[in-house]
Parts: structure tokens; sequence; C-alpha cells
């Protein structure tokens, strides 16, 4: 069964025909081409398809198209504003913090999310805000430290 | 020696667009009428396949295509034995092999054609444990090994694959000079790479029949070899591009989905993306080997190691992937350390469970945390402190490993005193349930034989080209992969030193069977090393053509002109040079045409003067040694690990950028926090019980400690400015660290990995008992 769902995708409105077992996952993927948001596991637990509904980090892959009818979606995709990179973009390479760059853009909106509610974190509420997002690469050390570069502290 | 560029760590090639999500990944490609492939995987472990009956899935409206063992060639594939069909036909051999593949509009058909396939099977008696695989009259899980195509003669017989046997001195004898010998076994289980991105391909047929695919592989080349020898296609209609790669970890490195893509491409006439699901991920591809191992190290009073007998048994599944003779893990099973009296054989053994491959630093964490513990018991039943044991033992320049190979410049010796100092400094009075513990490794290094051909295939020929352009800005081109480890960037920082030009004004285009120069494989820790004089020569050559031209205009002969800046001058008199980009226009003028440095073989060019120096022995030059030092808690209530400081100190020659090698480090150390203490897929009776991130634990922000990490630079003789491989060393260590760390803490050892919660309370349950758990 198909549903009509009115939604805000990075400041764009759009109206979509969506089947509803569909995941808010394959809206952004394989409606709106959208390909910020990554499959990693599809059952919630690696974090790399991590998007903001309404403010709050999700994982996208477990949020069914029913569900965010009326709610408003941001994406790595809008992260940067007008040709300018958002400050935990800019953070995540000076630092070093992206390797191989697939868990960066549920990292940078799950650190979003915390720095929206807890501009000053301390290095231990940046893990516990990231301890959802898996990462192979980097050992979490430097994307921790870009985080925190981002609020004025000091390396943890 | 100062330099303008390396040394520094300027932000990698690729990171902008990854930071804003535009970096196109294997299933990130869009196309009309794209299909999406879904695979077929055996529910038996080793069975004959009677009849594969595809007719109900083909007429499933939106189903586009079907492929079985009949769409291809009966023509075994793998990177190093060719053991594997692409799909397979008369047997499966474990839980999860391919057996057929559908293309559909949409992937809730290509599901629901799936289980349209009817397939009936015959089981056979399996093997799912090196014990039971080796048991005289056990069912063979390969009839035929002798049919298949190797690179180096196997040792087979039985389900053995392959066996190697390393001897010097006389073992026999030498326990008899001992005034301590310590025997001891130990486990590993079977790990996988644990990449966020799982394998994904998209493959194109153009009108012309030619096949464009787009895949997660760190090696597209290897992939196309693969392609030519499976799927029977010349190479001039075969494209392989690596993608974005979303983390590799030596899982990559072998064509795995992609023949299925292009066959699913090719019948429907349509494109086609294949990507696993993680469950898949742990199902059917290559993962590191589970092993069983015994040995037995004596040593004088004095601390001098004197004899090593062991043997590790490696069970690589139904298939197998790893390249190389089995010499290599009995060369890592006894360290970087001098024994002059060795025997040990490492054997790999078909089993009916999942297959596997390469992951990062294959078959060396396995083989190096036995050596490790090991140490660290005989230090004790010595009274010697264990760094002091492993220092007065340590390889220095021109000792010889096991297999006779001369050692050039070894780090382990300066990484051992480091770690000496950090923990003189940091290692205060004794807590209830904290303890310290060491462990260092060896891994790598070039080898060079006496004949001059190097011994391990990864060091085969590599190319490079860098084009100036007119405006003096340069393109480097590389069949090196970006997988994540900086190696594009650490490329580009050698073409900007040595063209004297800024590091932003070097672009790269890599990774394109049909665009770039052949390389093999971006791994083996070795790309900087290899491939950084690869295009060191080719920044060169393109060099000293525009000297030429500089040469012509100042008439100043080449041999007194410098570069730097972006200009060629007169030796010290900079405002009288011609910048890069004068001369590259001229250069179009010219005799010569184009600037279009090239530089290949690395070997013939650089390491001929090497191979002199052997004078026909075999050496091995830039081997990577680390020690790493942690300190640890345990509950003694749960048998909990808690790690609270991390030391670790890695030679590297020279660090071309050190941010990036860093990185390196601290991602390995936490890989091997994996491996010590949470990651096992689980198998029982060849069937996968953890698919799953839930049930595999990779280590997350919450489980990493402080890391301490120093670099010390023990310069290597070939290497590109003395720069010796990082990537692989840091995940070595880390276990035998902790087990050791561990005994420190509450005197309990740990053989078995991972050393879980409930392997550590076990362990202390029994001590308390005064039994062995």
């Amino acid at each position: 069964m198909k549903l009509d769902i009115d939604l805000t995708v990075n400041g764009q409105d759009y109206r979509l025909q969506v089947e509803g077992h569909r995941t808010l996952l394959d809206i952004l993927r394989d409606y709106l081409g959208l390909m910020g948001a990554k499959r990693g596991c599809e059952h919630g637990n690696c974090g790399a398809c991590t998007v903001l509904v309404d403010g709050q980090p999700v994982n996208s892959c477990l949020i069914l198209a029913g569900d965010v009818q009326g709610k408003t979606v941001t994406t790595v995709e809008g992260l940067a504003q007008g040709g300018q990179l958002h400050p935990l973009q800019r953070a995540f390479i000076e630092h070093g913090a992206i390797q191989c760059g697939y868990c960066t853009p549920g990292m940078l909106l799950s650190a979003q999310a915390l720095l929206a509610e807890n501009p000053r974190p301390t290095p231990e509420e940046v893990k516990v805000a990231l301890a959802g997002n898996l990462c192979r690469c980097t050992g979490y050390t430097k994307i921790i430290q870009a985080v925190l570069s981002v609020t004025g502290r000091s390396q943890p | 020696m100062t330099y303008s560029c390396l040394g520094h760590s300027p932000p990698k090639k690729d990171v902008a667009e990854k930071a804003v999500g535009r970096a196109r990944f294997g299933a990130d490609f869009s196309f009309p009428e794209l299909l999406i492939g879904k695979i077929l995987h055996s529910p038996q472990a080793h069975a004959r396949i009677l009849r594969i009956d595809t007719s109900r899935a083909e007429k499933l409206p939106g189903v586009k295509a079907v492929i079985t063992h009949e769409d291809t060639p009966h023509v075994r594939i793998g990177r190093w034995v060719k053991d594997r069909p692409i799909l397979a036909w008369g047997k499966v051999r474990y839980i999860g092999e391919p057996v057929a593949a559908v293309a559909a509009m949409d992937a809730d058909t290509a599901e629901e054609a799936l289980e349209l396939i009817r397939v009936d099977y015959e089981p056979l008696p399996a093997v799912f444990s090196i014990e039971e695989a080796m048991a005289s009259g056990a069912p063979l899980v390969h009839d035929d090994i002798s049919s298949y195509q190797t690179d180096s003669p196997l040792h087979f017989e039985g389900n053995i694959l392959n066996r190697g046997r390393i001897v010097k001195g006389e073992v026999g004898r030498a326990w008899a000079e001992c005034d301590f010998i310590h025997e001891d076994s130990y486990r590993t289980q079977v790990v996988h790479q644990g990449f966020i991105q799982p394998h994904e391909a998209t493959a194109v047929v153009d009108a012309s029949g030619k096949v464009t695919v787009w895949s997660s592989t760190k090696a597209p080349f290897l992939v196309r070899d693969a392609l030519v020898s499976g799927l029977g296609l010349p190479m001039s209609r075969i494209r392989v591009i690596a993608a974005a790669v979303g983390g590799d970890f030596g899982g990559k490195g072998t064509a795995q989905i992609e023949p299925m893509a292009i066959l699913l491409a090719q019948k429907s006439g349509k494109p086609v993306r294949l990507a696993l699901t993680r469950e898949e991920e742990f199902t059917s591809t290559y993962m590191r080997e589970a092993t069983i191992s015994q040995l037995k190290i004596g040593a004088k009073r004095d601390g001098t190691l004197v004899a090593v007998e062991g043997r590790i048994i490696y069970d690589t599944g139904a298939y197998c992937d790893l390249i190389g003779p089995m010499e290599h893990a009995a060369d890592l099973f006894h360290g970087p350390y001098r024994i002059p009296h060795v025997d040990i054989t490492a054997l790999r053994v078909y089993t009916n469970n999942t297959p596997r491959g390469h992951f990062r630093a294959p078959v060396a964490p396995q083989a190096e945390f036995p050596i490790e513990s090991h140490l660290d018991m005989l230090a004790r039943k010595m009274g010697l402190d264990p760094v002091e044991l492993r220092l007065k033992n340590a390889l220095e320049e021109g000792d010889h490993l096991a297999d006779g190979a001369t050692v050039l410049n070894p780090g382990i010796k300066e990484t051992l005193l480091r770690t000496k100092e950090y923990l003189h400094r940091e290692r205060k009075g004794r807590l209830p349930n904290r303890g310290w513990g060491v462990a260092s490794c060896h891994w790598g290094g070039v080898r060079v034989g006496p004949s001059g051909t190097p011994l391990d295939k990864f060091s085969l020929g590599s190319a490079a080209i860098v084009k100036v352009n007119e405006d003096g800005s340069v393109v480097l081109i590389t069949g090196v992969t970006e997988q994540g480890c900086g190696p594009i960037s650490i490329l580009s920082q050698i073409v900007a030193e040595v063209l004297g030009v800024p590091y932003e004004s070097v672009s790269v285009i890599c990774s394109d069977t049909d665009a770039t120069p052949y390389e093999g494989s971006t791994g083996g820790s070795q790309t900087t090393y290899r491939v950084g004089n690869t295009v060191r020569l080719a920044a060169e050559d393109a060099r000293s053509q525009l000297q030429e031209i500089a040469s012509e205009r100042m008439e100043v002969p080449v041999s007194e002109l410098e570069v730097g800046q972006g200009k060629i001058y007169p030796r010290g008199a900079l405002e009288r040079g011609l910048s890069i980009a004068s001369l590259a226009s001229a250069a179009l003028m010219s005799r010569g045409g184009p600037i279009l440095g090239t530089g290949r073989h690395l070997r013939r060019q650089r390491l001929e003067a090497l191979v002199q120096a052997a004078q026909g022995k075999r050496l091995i030059d830039a081997p990577q040694h680390a020690t790493h030092a942690v300190e640890v808690e345990v509950d003694p209530e749960t048998g909990q690990v808690r790690i609270l400081r991390y030391f670790a100190c890695h030679d590297v020659g020279f660090a071309i950028s050190p941010q990036n090698i860093e990185g390196q480090i601290e991602g390995g150390i936490a890989t091997g926090l994996g491996y010590a203490l949470s990651e096992e897929v689980v198998l029982e009776k060849g069937q996968t019980l953890n698919p799953n991130f839930t049930d595999y634990r990779l280590p997350t922000t919450m489980d990493m400690p402080q890391l301490d990490i120093q670099l010390v630079e023990i310069p290597s003789r070939y290497g590109p400015y003395g720069a010796k491989g990082i990537g692989e060393p840091p995940t070595i260590p880390v276990a035998p660290a902790i087990a050791n760390a561990i005994y420190d803490a509450v005197g309990v050892r740990l053989r078995e990995l991972p050393m879980t919660s409930e392997r550590v309370f076990l362990a202390l349950q029994a001590a308390r008992r005064g039994t062995t758990p």
C-alpha cells in the first residue's frame, strides 16, 4: 500500500508516494537520490544511516515511511550552508577524523545533535553521544578530538 | 634533511568529498532502469547439488535475470589458489556459499524471486574443526586439490591444503643447553574485518558489450584478473573502477560479488547494483582464520633464547583466499627475536566453515599472540623483566630470520627502549586487580632473493605517471586505491616534494583499470614503501624534463639547478629561476612535447643495489616493528577487563604524514582491542550464529582508552625517504599485551581469544579452585 508523505529534507519540501514498508533510508537514497546516509547493517547497530529528524539523531534504517509524515529531516548533504562547510565538517578534515568516510555522515549528525543540546560537552559526553556510530578505521580518537575542538575544549 | 612537504600532515585529498557526503561508494551510482541483484546462498554445509530449478523465479513479474553455474564457465577463481566457483556447481562446501543470483526491478522482487528458486541437495558428511578435518578418514572438502591452479607449489594431503616448515640449527639437541623451557598451547577465533560498508558493486554493459563495474574493491586489477580467468572476458571488454571504499582491512582485495553483478548485467542487458547485507558479510565473505597452536621455547639463565619448536594450524574454511606459502606464518611464529634453533611448522586446513582470507596483517595476529604470551610466561618463570627478556633477544641489523634472510634496519630495540622509559615513568606501585602488559610485533618487510626476484607476489611491478599542466599544477595517475589509509595523499606529498610545487596543486587519478597503470593491490603495508618509490621516480622523470628546458633557457647545466617554491633556479639564486608553469608551457612547443613523467618497475631501478648488496643471500628491508604497553583493571567478580591506558611505539622509518600514521595506529589498536576482548564469529556445525553487529561486538567510542603514541624513525634502506609501512602492525601486539596485563593484574593466563568477561571469570574461578579452566 502506498502512502502520501509530506516531509522537508534539508530545507526542501517534498510530497512523495511511498510504500508503507519503506524506511526513511530508502526514501533518502532511492526516492530523493541523497546518497550521504549509508547502509551499513539495516538493523540500527552501526549508525552509518544516522540523520536528524526534527533535530534528533535517528537510525534512518529503522524509521518507517509513515513515521516521517510532516517531519523535518537533515542529512549530511544539508550540513554545509551557503557553500561553507559546517564547523564540524572542517574539524573532521583538519583533525584527520576521516579515513574511509563511510561512518562520517552519521558521526557528523550525531555530533551535531549533541552540540545543539549541549554546546560544551565533556569528552565523556561526546563518547556517549557517538557510542551508536561504529567506525572501524580511526579508533574514534581523532573523531572525538574533532568534536571537542569545535566546542573550544581540548583533547580528551 | 628538511623537506617542504614531507613530514607535514596536509589535509587528505579525498576527505572533503567524504565530509559533505558526496563521495560515491559502490552502491551510490544511479542509472535509468537500474536493477537490484540478490544472491541465493547454500543452507547446507556440504552437499551434492542434484538440481536447480529457476523457472518459477524467472516467471515472477519484475525479474530480469536469474543466474546459476550454468551461466558461468566451470572455472575456479581465487587470489592464490584457484579453488572457488563463482556460483557453486557439483557441490556446496559451506553454509552461505552462493548458488544462484537474481536481478529484479527492486529489492523486494529480487528477494521474492530467491524464495522461488528450488535447489535439491544430497547432504554429505562434513568437517567443522581442524581436529575433525585432520582425523584419519575425514570426509574431503575438496576432492581434487591437485587440479587447482596456484602461484606457488602446494604441499597438500587430505584436507590439508598446504604446509610449511622452517628449520634452523638443531632443536632436538638444543633443549639440553636450556636452563628454562616453557611449553603451552593457544587458540584464536574467527573474526570479520568489520568494515562498515558491505561489499557493493554496480555493473553496466554498454552497447558494444563492454562491462564497467564500480566496486568496493581496493584491488581493481586483481578483480579484473578474476574476471578474465573466471568469466573468460578479454581485458578490452572489462573496466573495473574502485569507487570510494568504505573500509577494507584486507577483506576487499579479491573478486567476490563483481562476477555475479556482471553476469546479471549481461544477462538482463540492464545496469545492476549488487550489495551484500551485513548478514551476508558474516556468512559468505573471506574472514580471518581460527587457529590452534603449540609452542615450546627454551632459554639460558641469563635470558638468551636458545630454541623454539612449534606448530600452528589455520582453519581456512571451505575456500582459501590467502596469498603465500606457509613458511611466512611459521616465520612470524617466533617474532622479532634472534633464536638460533628453530623448528616450526604451519598448516592450512580446509573445513566446511565459511571461507577465510586476508584481514589486516594476515596470519600474524594468530602467530604472535602465542609467542608474545609465551615470552611473558617465560620471563616470569625466570624472574626476568619481560621487556628486558625481549631486549636481550631483539633482532639487530645483520641478524638472520629463521629462513636465513638477513634483517636490515630493524626497529624493535628502539621501540622496546622507549617502552621501558614509558613504563619507568608511568608504572607506579601496585594496585589490586590492576596490571601492566607488554607485547611486541614483527611484520612485513620487503624480501629479495638471490636472483633478485622478490619473494612476495605483492612486490611485483608498479608504475605511475606524473603530468605537469601548463600552469604548473600536477596530475598523478596511479593504480593505487584510496581505501581510507591515505595512500593517494602520501603519494601526492612525494610528488609535491620532488617537483617543488604546493601539495594543493597535485590532483590524483587512481584505481581504474582502463585509465591507470597496473597495481596489484593497495595493501601489505607496502604502498608507501613500494609505490612511493615508483611515484618518486615518475616525479623525478618529470622534473628532469623540466630541468632540461630550464637548462637550455638559462644556459646553466642541469647539475647546477635546484627545484623549489614552484621554480627551477640556478643554485642559490631563486630570484633568477623560471617557474614550473612557464617551463611546462614552454614544453608544449619544445622537442620533447608536454611534460609527462613515468616511473615503473621499482625493482629494476631501486632495488638492484639491494640485490647486489645481498651477494646471493636473502635480505629483508624495512621490517615493521612495534612494542605496546597496556594497563588493565580486571573486575574479580565479573571478569570484565577495563583498559585504563595504552601506549604504542612504532618504528615507521620516516613519517611522511605523521597525522595519517597516528590514525593508522589508533585504528589498528581499536581493531586489536576487538580481537582481544569481544569479537568472535561463532559457528556451530558451519552455521554462523551471530551474523550481525548486535551479537558480534565491534569496539565503540566507550571502549577506547586514552592512547599514547610514539613514533621512532629507523630509516629503511630502500623505502622512499626511509619510510616503512604502518597499516597492519598496530593490530598485532594488542591481544598478547592485554593477556599479559590480565596475568599481571589477577594472576590468570588466558590462552584463548577473545578474552571475554566470561572466559576471564571462569579462569579466575578455576584459579581459586586450583584447577585449570
